[in-house]
């Protein structure tokens, strides 16, 4: 006879699940709304999903360290809570992107914002839990909302975008559920505290199956984080999807596959095994300079903007290997700094989106459009300019300041070849960036073209998002330190 | 006797089966069943190993591969019929706007 | 209202009143512009004002952090400000000077098509300033120091079309980031010696560090302040700097700017005073300039020029006291002199509009009857510079005297001497001729009138101030003795003083008397005997620096830069660079194919090197097992 099973509310401990739980009833809400009133403005569910956003937010903030709920399988450490702001401020700094002069297709139906909060909350349930049943949920629910969100942009493009990113993308959940069935099957837990516990006390044997399971979990992970060889979706997703959700893509996604891949990898790399290490080497090396290459050959601004975030990924993977809290709390200083950046030039673009643009019979911001851009709309390109000036980590601009950070920490870790390759990589960076502002800045303007392009999509809310962006990225000198503060206490204290 | 080992075989061989599906395969309909066959061999080992532990978390574990499997389905079709729609195709071949 | 929120205004208020002035920086003159901008900068006035009656009542320094401004690692700058007695002496001159020129300047540009941006570069330019005086650290100096560099660049190439402006802003840029060069490697020693650049931690250590060190500090710093204020070599800028409107000339590069060198030498006392062999050189090259600067002003027929080598000249002298270890008498003479040459300059600024710009003296004479008010204020001014009793120059140059003689330094003190009386001299060679005699500028067809109402009333304040500010010398000592220490007299010289007034008088009333007497006999003062000499010519020609530079280092270096880009540049750097960058370009272009779009590829990849990985990793770990399988097969 089974027992019935008696469970008290409180063991439950739900307030490890609020925050995503706001973001599901705000999902839910939004859908809602459109059942009883259909053909609502868009404002309404941009300005309701801003608030779940900042809702979930201010409940993250009320979190408590060191906790754990519902059933154990939650876990909000520091790096959860860390990880959670900044996935969270990713997504309120890109959504309200959403509210562009022209009509687009997906702000016309109030499930792109639902999908939009569904989204969120998987990314919150990846990074709040060490169980990896949960981590698949969370990166499952979160990525098929995504492909969907890409799809809705209804562009021929965007189809085969999306496409091409689900079908790697259940590729890349098959690794890992294979790699998550051998730690079951080796430890007899899916929880990464137990596995780690137990595959100590096993002295790490059979070694050949753990390496067979960290490698398909890399991948895995390196699918979503898009480092060489796994990143072919990138700028093929980027490409297709409207600029607005590419800049959302290029950061909150990968935070959250980034945190994942610390729970997992850091107890490996810190345990010993070499081959992990040299393993990660390659893989950041290979990821910095190639996409650096191939980014200095495209002739399109935001595919040019998609192999720099797949550089920059392998960036942030190098902290990873360091594996020092300096190099961990130097990361997520990295992923804010570049979240403001990425948002200001993404939005640059999404601002001059045109509908039916005619200037490339593919791209819709070849290098072309931008030439001469300082003699019709200087401001425009002053902005655009400041934003490549600080992805290159020009000082005293935001990135150069996470960059800063990152190769003093590698130096410090005793990583001094790694850290001469980046700052090379940085050196090839800044060319393909330079591109840009040399084609704004020096070039004659294409003829038939007049500046109202650059500014055709922006409505107030957009100008008052690049404010916001410029502001952030230039006067960064002053945010650095309690953003460093900050995430040198969540860091630290979740024991990273 | 079949013992565990037999059925960590058996899914590892399907295992590789789904993968080289998805490796040689230009159709995309035939992409998603090698896909699928990767989950489904995956849960056979979850379901074989978690009845060697007496545990039943691999069984959820396998559930819920099975819930996200059945979701995934349902965009990925959803995908192909839209492009089918707009392509007449559903071969590889014709998803190749974007390159370089 | 709080001390903090007092500081907060006298520093913000230029800011918010350049960014005010910036947002019409492309729109037609509007007047408001002027009108609110000098409002603001009398705001900080006031509030600095507030803050100088809080000191003098002895309620001790205010020191606000307003946050820690971090650098890497270790290096922290905790980022605030400082006001004591000294900050608050330059605080009140910096604002009440620029109040005087936003007010003047209403007027002088009101034809200038760029008005707007003007005053929004002249509130920066205020806000720089007192962003340098009021930094508690090193580096928020140099910050103030690199900011005044900016605005001066930007003032003087204010006419930008005009190639000579162009080319003297970037003279004045370029001398100027040569002596930053030194001032930063001295903030770096500063840092890596005391392990901080905050003034208080420093200078309480100061004593700790090792005797040459500290005098490389002392070496850079006054390199940084050699730049800024135009000391021989480096002084070529200033004269030059006159392309700009005269009431940038009045403010930057007479009253402000130019004594930040001034400034940095008394704020680092301590550390001076500790490296008396540098306070020598100081005080001798100050000595130098004072009398090479005179000479060259006494030719000069240009009339901002003479004023410009006669602020040379007067910096010198506070150099000179600076270097001597007099460091309150220094920052005396730097506030009486900006008061009287801010009025010389903006008298010269009515004379040149008045004269349609002609700055030629010799153009001019008879004007006080056109110009009256402006002949007065001109003539207080020089009275002032020319340290006549009871105008405030004559207490401040003579302390500086007696400084040297007490100091044993007769040859500076000779030095010094004289220049007073050239001072006088050139001083009123250009009242008498511009002012007095027969009225030439007729022969050449000008029109001269008096300048607006308000532009004559923004000067008077200036005119009173350098009238009687030597009367509140000993009220000074007393103000500015917390900070900086107090100049003893020897037993010997305060009986001498009486003579050394004396002597002293004597020379400035003689240089006048040759000045008038020899203009009422002979238009232009110098007859054409003197013309032909050589020494003339030297004076003329600047001592031919410009011409020695333009050979020796200009061209020189042009040859050079040229042989550089065509034979190493273009041949071995730019190719080696080009070379790399092509590399680059086509690993990118062959191996761009990964990216062939085709999804069947783009699985291959990811499964294919994921396996690779695997590979790689069960080798590695498996190594010594695979060898030994090898060698068994191998047997």
């Amino acid at each position: 006879m089974l027992e019935a099973v008696n469970i008290s509310f409180e063991s439950l401990n739900m307030a490890t699940l609020t925050p995503m739980l706001v973001a599901i009833v705000g999902a839910l809400a939004i859908l809602t709304i459109d059942l009883f009133k259909e053909e609502m403005d868009k404002t309404l569910y941009i300005v309701l999903t801003i608030l779940f956003l900042v809702a979930d937010l201010s409940t993250v903030l009320g979190q408590t360290m060191g906790e754990r709920g519902f059933f154990d399988v939650m876990l909000i450490d520091g790096l959860a809570i860390l990880a959670q702001i900044v996935l969270l401020i990713g997504s309120i700094i890109f959504i309200p992107l959403a509210f562009s002069s022209q009509r687009f297709h997906e702000y016309r139906y109030p499930e792109f914002f639902a999908l939009f909060l569904f989204m969120t909350a998987g990314f919150q349930f990846m990074v709040a839990t060490d169980n990896l049943i949960l981590i698949f949920v969370g990166l499952e629910t979160a990525s098929l909302a995504l492909y969907t969100l890409i799809v809705l942009h209804n562009k021929d493009k965007s189809f085969e975008a999306a496409i091409k990113y689900f079908t790697m993308g259940a590729l890349a959940a098959g690794f890992f559920a294979f790699s998550g069935m051998i730690f079951y099957g080796l430890t007899g837990s899916v929880e990464l505290f137990k596995i780690f516990e137990v595959l100590e006390a096993r002295n790490f044997e059979p070694m050949i199956l753990i390496l067979t399971a960290s490698v398909f979990m890399l991948a895995s992970f390196g699918f979503k984080m898009a480092i060489v060889p796994f990143h072919t979706w990138g700028p093929d997703v980027y490409e297709g999807s409207s600029a607005a959700l590419a800049g959302y893509i290029s950061i909150v996604p990968k935070v959250a596959a980034f945190v994942v891949i610390m729970r997992i990898f850091e107890g490996l790399i810190a345990s010993g095994i070499v081959w992990i290490e040299y393993i990660f080497y390659a893989i950041v090396v290979l990821t910095m300079t190639l996409a650096n290459i191939w980014a200095l050959v495209q002739k399109d601004v935001k595919r040019m903007l998609a192999y720099s975030s797949i550089s920059h990924a392998g960036f942030v993977m190098a902290a990873i290997m360091i594996g020092t809290t300096q190099a961990n709390s130097a990361i997520f200083v990295y992923w804010i700094l570049f979240s403001f950046t990425n948002l200001g030039a993404f939005a640059m673009l999404w601002v001059s989106h045109k509908k039916d643009s005619n200037y490339h019979e593919r791209f819709d911001h070849p290098f072309e459009k931008f030439s001469g851009m300082v003699k019709m709309s200087p401001l425009s390109a002053v902005l655009m300019g400041l934003f490549m000036l600080t992805l290159a980590g020009i000082p005293p601009f935001s990135i150069f300041w996470g960059k800063l950070y990152l190769v003093s920490s590698a130096v410090n870790a005793g990583y001094l070849v790694l850290a001469v390759i980046m700052v090379l990589n940085s050196a090839i960076a800044a060319y393909y960036y330079a591109k840009l502002i040399v084609y704004m800045f020096m070039k004659e303007p294409e003829t038939g073209v007049d500046g109202s392009v650059y500014m055709m999509n922006a409505s107030i809310s957009l100008k008052v998002m690049l404010g916001i962006a410029a502001f952030f990225t230039a006067l960064s000198i002053f945010i650095v330190n309690p953003v460093l503060e900050l995430s040198d206490f969540f860091i630290y204290s979740s024991g990273f | 006797m079949i013992t565990l080992e037999h059925y960590i075989v058996l899914s590892t061989i399907l295992f590789a089966i789904g993968m080289y599906g998805v490796v040689v395969r230009k159709n995309l309909l035939m992409l998603f069943f090698s896909t699928e066959i990767m989950l489904n061999a995956v849960n056979i080992a979850l379901a074989a190993i978690s009845n060697h532990y007496g545990d039943l978390t691999g069984q959820m574990f396998a559930f819920f591969i099975i819930a996200i499997a059945a979701s995934e389905v349902a965009i990925g079709l959803g995908l192909l019929i839209i492009w089918y729609k707009r392509h007449g195709s559903i071969d590889l071949e014709t998803l190749q706007s974007m390159k370089g | 209202m709080s001390e903090e929120t007092l500081l907060y205004i006298a520093l913000f208020s230029p800011i918010v009143s350049s960014l005010f002035a910036a947002l019409f920086g492309t729109v037609p003159k509007r007047v408001f512009v002027g009108v609110v901008t000098s409002g603001l900068i009398g705001l900080s006035f006031l509030s600095s004002l507030a803050l100088f009656i809080h000191l003098q009542s002895g309620s001790g320094v205010v020191h606000v952090q307003m946050f820690d401004w971090i650098m890497a690692g270790d290096f922290s700058v905790p980022f605030g400000f400082l006001v004591d007695e000294v900050t608050v002496t330059m605080m009140l001159v910096v604002s009440l000077v620029s109040t005087a020129v936003h007010i003047y300047s209403i007027g002088y540009m009101e034809h200038d098509k760029g008005f707007n941006r003007f005053f929004s570069y002249l509130s920066a330019f205020v806000f720089s300033m007192m962003f340098l005086v009021m930094s508690d650290n090193f580096l928020g100096l140099f910050i103030g120091w690199e900011g005044v560099g900016l605005c001066s660049w930007l003032l003087i190439g204010f006419w930008y079309h005009k190639h000579s402006a162009g080319w003297a802003a970037n003279e004045a840029f370029i001398m100027n980031r040569i002596a930053d060069l030194g001032m930063l490697l001295g903030i770096f020693l500063i840092y890596w010696t005391y392990g901080s650049v905050q003034y208080d931690v420093v200078f309480s250590a100061v004593s700790e560090a090792d005797g040459e060190i500290l005098t490389w500090i002392a070496i850079f710093l006054f390199i940084g302040a050699m730049g800024k204020s135009a000391q021989f070599p480096l002084h070529t800028w200033l004269a030059d700097a006159m392309e700009g409107p005269t009431p940038v000339s009045a403010l930057i590069h007479a009253a402000t700017m130019v004594t930040a060198g001034v400034y940095l030498v008394i704020r680092a006392n301590e550390l001076f005073a500790l490296t008396p062999e540098v306070g020598l050189f100081i005080a001798s090259l100050g000595a130098f300039v004072a009398m090479f600067a005179a000479t060259m002003a006494l030719v000069n027929r240009d009339i901002k020029r003479i004023i410009a080598y006669s602020t040379l000249s007067q910096l010198g002298y506070m150099f000179v006291a600076a270097g001597l270890g007099a460091y309150w008498i220094a920052l005396f003479h730097l506030v009486t002199h900006a008061f009287f040459k801010a009025l010389l300059f903006l008298g010269a600024g009515n004379v040149m509009h008045a004269m349609n710009d002609e700055l030629n003296i010799m153009k001019m004479g008879g004007m006080r009857k056109v110009m009256g008010w402006t002949a007065i204020l001109m003539l207080l001014a020089s009275l002032a510079l020319a340290g006549i009793y009871p105008f405030a120059g004559f207490f401040s140059k003579d302390k500086i005297l007696e400084v040297a003689f007490d100091g044993h330094y007769y040859i500076l003190w000779a030095t010094l001497w004289i220049t007073a009386g050239l001072t006088a001299f050139y001083s009123f060679r250009v009242v008498m001729l511009v002012f007095f005699g027969k009225e030439r500028y007729k022969d050449f067809g000008f029109h001269p009138h008096e300048a607006h109402d308000y532009m004559i009333w923004a000067m008077v304040p200036l005119a009173v101030l350098a009238v009687i500010a030597g009367f509140f010398e000993h009220q000074f000592v007393a103000f500015v003795s917390n900070v900086l220490p107090v100049y003893e007299f020897s037993e010997h010289t305060h009986h001498m003083v009486g003579q050394l007034i004396l002597v002293t008088s004597a020379i400035a009333i003689t240089g006048i008397a040759i000045a008038v007497f020899s203009n009422m006999f002979r238009e232009g003062v110098f007859s054409s005997a003197f013309r032909n000499t050589i020494l003339f010519k030297l004076f003329d020609n600047q001592y031919y620096i410009p011409k020695i530079y333009e050979e020796v280092i200009t061209k020189p270096y042009m040859e050079l830069s040229k042989v550089f880009w065509e034979k190493v540049d273009m041949k071995i750097v730019d190719a080696s660079v080009d070379g790399i960058a092509n590399i680059l370009r086509s690993t990118g272009e062959n191996t761009r194919g990964m990216q062939s779009g085709n999804l069947s590829y783009m699985l291959r990849w990811m499964a294919g090197g994921m396996m690779l990985i695997l590979l790689f990793a069960i080798v590695y770990t498996y190594s010594d097992v695979l060898l030994n399988i090898l060698q068994g097969v191998a047997k």
